[in-house]
């Protein structure tokens, strides 16, 4: 279908509008990381005196290196131990369904309406009693906990999709239930283990109130924490804010846009039952 | 199903036995430590390891001062160790919300007086170190008056202040002399000096109306240069509200200067704190009203903190409140946890509290809660001299922030009206401040 010029102009007048209102405020923030706090004030709109690259080098020094390494090796970590237990779970559940396995099922979903915050003393309570407080694990295990009921969710009705035939093809071949799951399923979980990644991704790299309550030591803090650590009491140099949020959305610029593809397909696969 | 219920009671059994040992070996440990700590002395303690603290601390900007200090702490005492974390406000309080509801806070906490700290110690949560105190005398008469009784609770003292704060009017003395203006002592004055700056086009007072606290500043302390303290007291304390003569007085003479002489910059309502600093610093406005911690910008530009002089918030004509009470009080102190080992904990706080650890926070932007401060003037840049010596030599005393006061609903409401006060030329100030109840 060929769309006429004039409908044409009006769509990317659209488009224009929307990349100048969602693109200029980041625009305007590498823009401001390159001032003084002085002239960000001063003059807010306009370009620096000056461009100042030590703004980047002092968030780093400040410590924006080792809080983005922080968020992304827990971020990585939980995702895979999210991605292990919901393609298991999922595919036990549709392979060998069970009595009160849909009741099982039911209760995933449920976990889904579980307001975070409802959880948070509990939650620290228990970590404190396991004594992993304050280390990796009070994060990893909140984490995949809270994710996995999408997960699962996203699994399950992607594998329900697929024909019971090619199970009964792989038993009537002689493959045990591992093989049916590490030969068969696995390799066609790849596309809907690409979109529970992306969501999931974003979800705990972004998340603020975990890594707030669950750790206190310097080494473990997270981006979203550390960030909010460059915000003093009474002061806050804004140019050097502007340089450390430049340093820390860019994995995630980088990733969106390599992974664009899947996020697109991943928003609506798995969301029909066929 | 009678192979299912033995299962489970014997993974209830199992869990309550895993339970029961975690709870007494961590009494054990403890136990252990301490009596590591009074044996130290006399060397080679039964339990080698040694008592770790962890304190939670809210004074991020002083924070490379008081880590020196924990490691000099730490090399000294082979059986305490110090960790100290530090949080920015905002984050710290949420953290410490759930830890009290989780009951878990750490050993050593430096906090602000107020309300979550009343509920500490109202949950025992804190320990009592009135005992600890009577025996070093001299940390208990060395701390200024009022200082330990803000921490005070039933006679027993839960908290020893490490910051005090007040609030002053600064001023550009760059802008005041090239316009042949003096610094106002009442407030007529400075409601002439207002119109003097109007009519040469440069903006009087910079102030941040979107974090509203900065505001409600200038309305406690005309509420309180015209009625001393005792009105806010009772309407602390519900017996009386907001409407009150001094408050209403208050009020309208904030109005007059914000509305009727514009005094405030324009815009103001929609001005940040850090967005108002800049105003003053930029010389873009003359004056200022804010606490010490404001000197922390001012003293990053030298040439800029040489130009800035301040004086006491003016008394009002016909008004009680004298012009040495000072808005502030002692904001910030340190606690120790009720279920930590006490001995290592008192040892920590007293090193950690004491002036000579503190002496380097002091000389700069900080007012020290001491009366033998140790600060050296030569250390320290002449405006940061100054303030401390004019708040210690001045100080004749003080009364707290009213919204930190106040319970959160009227604080919130309060400052609502002292808004619609300010911002609209046409509201009612006794009907604004009577929606404070």
């Amino acid at each position: 279908m060929r769309l006429r010029t004039s409908s044409k102009v009006i769509i990317y007048c659209i488009l224009l509008v929307h990349l100048v209102l969602t693109g200029y405020p980041f625009i305007w923030m590498l823009i401001s990381s390159f001032k003084t706090n002085k002239e960000y004030f001063a003059d807010p709109w306009g370009l620096p005196s000056a461009w100042r690259f030590e703004n980047y080098a002092e968030a780093w020094r400040e410590g924006i290196g080792q809080y983005l390494f922080n968020s992304l090796y827990i971020t990585a970590f939980s995702v895979i131990g999210l991605l292990a237990a919901a393609v298991l779970i999922g595919f036990y559940l549709v392979v060998r369904p069970f009595r009160g396995s849909k009741l099982l099922l039911a209760m995933f979903f449920l976990g889904m309406m579980i307001p975070v915050h409802s959880t948070l003393v509990p939650l620290f309570t228990i970590s404190h009693n396991l004594g992993i407080y304050d280390t990796f694990w009070a994060l990893f295990f909140p984490y995949i906990g809270f994710q996995l009921p999408l997960a699962t969710f996203l699994v399950y009705n992607y594998f329900g999709e697929i024909p019971r035939e090619i199970e009964e093809a792989a038993v009537v071949d002689g493959c045990s239930i591992y093989q049916t799951f590490f030969r068969i399923y696995l390799p066609l979980a790849k596309p809907i283990l690409a979109t529970v990644t992306i969501l999931s991704f974003f979800n705990i790299m972004n998340d603020f109130i975990f890594p707030l309550i669950m750790i206190s030591k310097e080494s473990l803090r997270t981006i979203t924490i550390g960030l909010m650590m460059f915000k003093g009491s009474f002061s806050a140099n804004y140019s050097l804010i502007s340089a450390a949020l430049v340093l820390a959305t860019s994995p995630i610029l980088i990733l969106y846009t390599l992974l664009q593809k899947y996020i697109q397909k991943g928003m609506v696969a798995g969301s029909v039952k066929g | 199903m009678s192979k299912l219920k033995k299962w489970l009671v014997s993974a209830i059994a199992l869990a309550m036995v895993v339970t029961a040992g975690c709870s007494s070996s961590s009494n054990n440990s403890a136990s252990n430590a301490s009596s590591g700590t009074s044996n130290a002395g006399s060397g080679g303690s039964a339990s080698g390891a040694p008592v770790e603290l962890t304190l939670w601390s809210s004074e991020m900007r002083s924070r490379d001062i008081i880590e020196k200090s924990i490691e000099e702490f730490n090399s000294s005492h082979e059986d305490i160790k110090i960790k100290a974390e530090f949080f920015e406000d905002e984050a710290l309080k949420l953290k410490m919300k759930v830890a009290i509801s989780g009951n878990e806070i750490p050993d050593l906490i430096t906090y602000w007086s107020g309300e979550t700290f009343d509920q500490l110690v109202a949950n025992n949560m804190l320990a009592d170190l009135t005992d600890m105190l009577n025996e070093t005398p001299e940390l208990k008469d060395n701390v200024l008056p009022g200082g330990l009784e803000t921490f005070e609770y039933d006679g027993k003292y839960y908290g020893i202040p490490v910051l005090f704060s007040g609030v002053s009017l600064w001023y550009n003395k760059k802008i005041f002399a090239e316009n042949g203006l003096t610094p106002p002592s009442t407030f007529d004055e400075l409601l002439a000096v207002v119109d003097q700056l109007n009519e040469k086009k440069i903006t009087p007072i910079a102030v941040a109306g979107k974090d509203r606290w900065p505001v409600l500043h200038w309305f406690s302390y005309l509420a309180q240069r015209i009625g001393g303290t005792e009105p806010f007291e009772k309407a602390k304390n519900n017996e009386a509200d907001f409407t009150q003569e001094s408050f209403v007085q208050a009020g309208e003479l904030l109005k007059s200067l914000a509305v009727g002489h514009k005094g405030f910059v324009n815009g103001f309502l929609g001005l940040d704190y850090a967005a108002a600093e800049s105003l003053f610093m930029n010389e873009q406005a003359a004056m200022y009203l804010q606490g010490e911690w404001a000197m922390e910008a001012f003293l990053e530009d030298p040439e800029f903190a040489a130009n800035v002089g301040f004086v006491a918030f003016p008394a009002v004509e016909g008004g009680v409140g004298t012009t040495d009470i000072f808005h502030g009080g002692f904001g910030v102190g340190m606690a120790v946890s009720a279920a930590t080992n006490k001995e290592a904990a008192f040892e920590a706080l007293k090193f950690l509290v004491s002036p000579e650890q503190r002496v380097e926070i002091y000389e700069g932007p900080n007012i020290s809660p001491m009366i033998k401060t140790g600060i050296n003037e030569s250390n320290m840049h002449p405006l940061a001299y100054e303030y401390s010596s004019f708040v210690s030599s001045n100080l004749g005393g003080y009364f707290g922030y009213y919204d930190q006061s106040l319970d959160a609903a009227r604080s919130d409401k309060l400052m609502n009206a002292v808004g619609a006060i300010v911002g609209d030329a046409n509201s009612n100030v006794v009907e604004e401040l009577g929606k404070v109840k």
